[in-house]
């Protein structure tokens, strides 16, 4: 039997490829139902068929793989065989069909198709025709059906066939298509996909049902609907108007319900191209169907009639490309594969007029693909991904994108609806819980109520001592009368600068008991920091003691020691402000500059703490932590629910000075010992305390309360293993009172990415709404609104500020408001989770940064012309603060010292960019936006010239710094902070040390040891005290062995 | 083509903004200046001097 080989085409290379990395799949199985004219015997019908495979080299081709590449074997013969079933009387063709195209094929032995003649009727016979991808494509299924029926008629008519003449075989085409393609061709081709192509995004952002796995899953599976009788001629009406095809209407209206499903305007779509342009080759069985990456930019948010125009032409455009094999494309623009996601293209599009839609067959080709043929539509989907409700949902959204755009042709694509009116109900009766905010008592009378039931009660614990709540109320009550002697009252505010402590308590009550609203302010605070709050929130008063009242500038307010003389004054009752009366200002970053005053009511605040008391039941036997800044309204929860609750706040001395490092071990031994039941954290301190060693003995706890940066489903589990008691991810910003949502996660939930932010609480209602404002879809992201009570006032002092970012509520009662938060959110199911921000503003260990306020403050420095201000992963978990900075003098010799000092004075500490890198210019891209990706890696502060470690211990630490802080090099008088240094990293070397030589190495060591030769002489003390009776020269040999283990 | 909104009020006082062509959820009125966002907001920082909600400042005296 003779075999003639050829060089396989570009085409059948990429799915015979394709099909490598699926072997046992039927992913490329093309299947044909061509039914039989009456009176086609079995013997007419093998007749045909072995003409079409003798006229077609196709049919008689396999693949070989040989050293230089896909060869394709066409056979002289191939055995003609033809298997015979009988359904008239089971029925199920269509799964007869089905079964068979699932069979997979061997590709190396032809023939790569296989016939069976099914009996369906006494005299309807229908040959069915499955063949592998290689060797047929869309078209050759046509060509197929074209031939065997002309072959069987002319044969039941006793009369010659009628078929074209094949000038070429497919061989031939191969052949042709390598030479043609030649190195030139192919790179103008190249070049005019790399720049059409370019920042396109790689995956696309359509919402899947499951996270895809690290390798590719073609299970599929599909859903087919039907497009009305008149829409469809609305359809026809329009392409003619416009006077596009349809296809471009068709596949317009798909790219822009993908654009706005996957909240993004720049989508990329593969779409198969004929690839039958030469003439010869139009008759012929083979594998010529080519793919383009379609591109369609909405950037600009164009009328729809004007994107069908767009699309038209960029279709053209890609049609004069065409003749490049996508894996070619692909090869060029995405040269390092991720096996999670194909190149190029995810999603796919396929308009068949006159041609029967596909099927899946178990299988899907993409993640998501529309056809459309005629007045049918199908969905194809990755079974991994998304579920068949989805896809359902998915055709639906588009028919009614479809039916909105040949209605009104210039709705912008913003603006095309994706609700019907059932699900926009349920996005709305969704966004809030029922039950409603408590009562009219506002924080002040409910914490006056508990001290009248229960004056013995423990209201206050310190290190130094308690205060029952008979006591705190007695002090508040005469402070509040020596404020009101001063005119504070109701809608007049007091600044507290005072550090964690009972007088905090005290003077925060005092406050709220004259009606009027509290400012916490630092007194530790920068100078120039301090003075523009008083200013700028016009206190009439400042509370604070003798010890900070030194520190504080001069302004108009009065100044009253919180310790003085409280005996001489005789106690007030409580004045109930009016609820919609101020209760507290607090100052959040500002991004032109300075920080800015959030003003949040009294009614907003009770609702707050009643809905915390009742969601987590708490109770006079509850001892809240308290280990927040005051200035953070986070300190709120560890404040007020305890009180309200009839409870004890524990309050965890403040021993910072406001910038020293956090000590995990000592707040874990503070709440031991103090039997604390609830802590309040953000997730940064709460890894700490999941590494540290006795957090497993704090017992007390009964639940942790964790919130002001994202929580990730892994921490949450590092933690559930430490302590498995309930914890609750809370989020909201300052401008809605706290928090506005809560999620509770079990200690035996599990969650692959972040966890959700869940459910409203009381009174307030959470919207997700698309960039025009409308409800978003279930499962796609936008843009977080919140509603209801807990929205505040607004920003004291910038009513333009206040009038951008408190819009006009159209979903609540009349002249209400929502606070745009600018975080971008999603519904999954019933709970929501949080996806990123909108604008610039960053978290840093849990404190919102606006990078314009450090970016100001750079600028202001005359040594400075120009300054941007990012966040650099360094490390996982170790984020950190860089500014790249033009000087005005861009000869001279940059040194970032003097310029970290001068922002020490006016920021604070957690502000200061750990690194500050000076460029000549800041690099852009070609929309002449910054170009983030083109900025240098920051070098955290080199170490200047301090010597190399010399002794044993010095070696270890330095290698434990290196390995901690990633770096290459540490001196060891260098500063830990200065390296880039912080808290949690400082963890992590007191624990990687500890693992080294084995002994506790506690915490506090490393912070009270800034320099690896401080540090190496206080681990050579605590090992030779720990190591007792070892002589020096032992001791000097553990430390020896320790940093052998390091290298 | 810069987009219109227009400057609105509600019964508290409170000055927000609005899209120009779309009508204003209720309890918002008009507020008698419309121009591009940035001149709208512009507006409201002149006339907006008073940032306390309406009943809260008849019940106080200042």
């Amino acid at each position: 039997m003779a075999r003639w080989e050829f060089p396989a085409s570009y085409g059948q290379e990429r799915v015979w490829l394709a099909s490598q990395l699926h072997p046992d799949s039927s992913l490329y199985n093309v299947a044909m139902l061509v039914p039989l004219p009456t009176g086609t015997t079995t013997a007419i019908v093998r007749s045909a068929l072995s003409t079409v495979v003798e006229r077609h080299e196709s049919m008689r081709t396999a693949f070989r793989h040989g050293a230089d590449g896909l060869v394709q074997v066409v056979h002289d013969t191939v055995e003609v065989e033809l298997s015979e079933v009988d359904l008239r009387e089971s029925g199920g063709l269509l799964r007869f069909c089905d079964a068979e195209a699932r069979i997979p094929f061997s590709l190396d032995r032809p023939p790569l198709w296989r016939a069976t003649l099914v009996r369906v009727r006494d005299d309807g016979r229908i040959l069915v025709l499955v063949a592998h991808h290689t060797i047929c494509d869309g078209t050759s299924a046509v060509v197929v059906d074209a031939e065997i029926t002309e072959l069987c008629r002319a044969a039941v008519a006793v009369r010659p066939a009628r078929l074209p003449d094949l000038g070429i075989q497919y061989a031939d085409f191969a052949v042709w298509q390598r030479t043609q393609l030649t190195q030139q061709r192919l790179e103008k081709h190249l070049a005019y996909w790399r720049s059409r192509l370019a920042g396109a995004p790689a995956v696309h952002s359509l919402p899947t049902d499951r996270p895809r796995a690290a390798v590719q899953d073609p299970a599929g599976s599909e859903v087919r609907f039907e497009i009305p009788v008149e829409l469809s001629e609305r359809v026809t009406a329009l392409a003619r108007r416009l006077r596009v095809t349809e296809f471009a209407l068709l596949f317009g209206a798909y790219a822009a319900l993908l654009g706005r499903l996957g909240s993004r305007t720049d989508v990329v779509v593969g779409v198969p191209v004929a690839g039958r342009d030469v003439t010869q080759v139009a008759p012929l069985i083979g594998m010529f169907v080519n793919t383009v990456p379609l591109r369609v930019d909405m950037a600009g948010d164009p009328a729809f009639d004007a994107l069908a125009g767009q699309v038209a032409e960029a279709t053209l455009a890609a049609l004069d490309h065409a003749a490049v094999p996508v894996q070619l494309i692909a090869a060029d623009l995405v040269p390092r594969r991720d096996p999670a996601v194909a190149p190029l293209y995810q999603l796919g599009f396929n308009h068949l007029p006159g041609v029967p839609l596909n099927a899946a067959y178990g299988t899907a080709r993409d993640e998501l693909t529309l056809e459309v043929s005629g007045r049918e539509g199908r969905v194809e989907f990755r079974t991994a991904l998304f579920d068949e409700a989805t896809a359902w949902a998915f055709a639906r959204r588009y028919l009614r994108v479809l039916d909105a755009v040949t209605r009104q042709p210039d709705l912008r694509v913003s603006r095309l609806p994706l609700l019907d009116a059932e699900e926009r109900d349920l996005l709305l009766r969704r966004a809030e819980d029922a039950g409603t905010a408590a009562g009219p008592a506002l924080v002040a009378e409910l914490i006056a109520a508990r001290a009248a039931g229960a004056p013995d009660a423990v209201a206050v614990e310190t290190d130094s001592g308690s205060l029952r709540y008979g006591e705190l109320v007695a002090r508040a009550g005469a402070l509040a009368g020596r404020l009101r002697a001063c005119g504070v009252g109701p809608e007049r505010l007091v600044a507290v600068a005072l550090p964690r402590s009972a007088d905090l308590v005290v003077a925060v009550l005092a406050v709220l008991f004259t009606g009027g609203g509290y400012v916490p302010v630092d007194p530790d605070a920068p100078d120039a920091r301090l003075g523009h709050m008083l200013a700028d929130s016009g206190v009439d008063a400042v509370l604070t003691s003798a010890e900070h009242r030194g520190r504080l500038p001069i302004t108009g307010a009065i100044v009253l020691d919180v310790d003085a003389d409280a005996a001489a004054t005789p106690a007030v009752g409580h004045e109930a402000p009016d609820p919609g009366n101020v209760a507290y200002i607090i100052y959040t970053s500002g991004s032109t500059g300075r920080p800015k005053g959030v003003a949040i009511e009294h009614r907003s605040l009770a609702n707050y703490v009643r809905w915390f008391v009742d969601a987590f039941s708490l109770g006079p036997d509850d001892r809240v932590l308290a280990s927040s800044a005051p200035t953070f309204d986070a300190f709120g929860i560890e404040l007020f629910p305890a009180l309200v609750a009839g409870g004890t706040v524990v309050i965890l001395p403040d021993t910072s000075g406001g910038n020293a490092p956090f000590d995990p071990d000592a707040l874990v031994r503070f709440a031991t010992a103090h039997r604390v039941t609830m802590l309040a954290l953000v997730p940064t301190v709460l890894r700490m305390l999941v590494d540290s060693p006795l957090l497993d003995g704090c017992t007390s706890v009964r639940q942790v309360v964790c919130g002001g940066e994202q929580l990730t489903g892994a921490l949450a589990e590092r933690f559930a293993a430490r302590l498995p008691v309930p914890l609750h991810n809370v989020y909201g910003p300052t401008e809605a009172t706290i928090d506005v949502s809560a999620h509770t996660v079990a200690a035996t939930d599990r969650y692959t990415g972040p966890v959700p932010i869940g459910r409203p609480v009381a009174g307030a209602r959470l919207y997700v709404l698309d960039e025009a404002g409308e409800l978003a879809p279930d499962g796609v992201v936008g843009h977080l609104h919140i509603g209801g009570v807990p929205v505040a006032r607004g920003y004291p002092g910038h009513p333009a500020l206040t009038a951008e970012r408190f819009v006009p509520d159209p979903f609540g009662p009349p002249g209400s408001r929502l606070y745009r938060t600018g975080d971008l959110v999603r519904w999954t199911g019933d709970v929501l989770t949080c996806v990123g921000r909108a604008d610039a503003q960053l978290k840093v260990r849990g404190v919102r940064i606006e990078p314009g306020e450090i970016e100001a403050a750079l600028r202001a420095e005359t040594t400075v012309r120009d300054a941007v201000v990012l966040v650099h992963e360094h490390r996982p978990d170790d984020q950190r603060l860089v500014a790249y900075v033009v000087p005005t003098d861009r000869a001279a010799e940059f040194d970032a010292e003097p310029l970290r000092t001068s922002l020490r004075r006016s920021l604070p500490n957690i502000m200061v960019p750990a690194a500050i890198v000076a460029l000549a210019e800041f690099p852009t891209t070609s929309s002449g936006k910054l170009d983030t990706a083109a900025l240098p890696v920051p070098q955290y502060a080199v170490a200047r010239d301090s010597r190399p470690p010399g002794t044993p211990a010095e070696e270890l630490v330095a290698s434990v710094w290196k390995e901690v802080l990633g770096l290459s090099r540490v001196g060891v008088e260098d500063d830990f902070f200065d390296l880039g240094g912080h808290s949690l990293l400082a963890t992590r070397i007191a624990v990687r040390l500890s693992d080294v030589v084995r002994t506790e190495v506690p915490i506090h060591l490393v912070f009270s040891h800034g320099t690896v030769a401080g540090l190496a002489g206080a681990l050579e003390d605590l090992l030779a005290r720990e190591i007792d009776g070892l002589s020096d020269e032992e001791a000097e040999r553990e430390l020896t062995s320790g940093s052998e283990v390091m290298t | 083509m810069t987009e219109l909104y227009r400057v609105v009020r509600n019964d508290e006082e409170q000055y927000s903004i609005w899209d120009a062509g779309t009508a204003a959820p209720a309890g918002w009125h008009d507020a008698g200046f419309t121009g591009t966002k940035a001149d709208c907001l512009a507006h409201i920082e002149r006339v907006w001097t008073d940032m306390r909600p309406r009943s809260v400042r008849t019940a106080d005296h200042g």
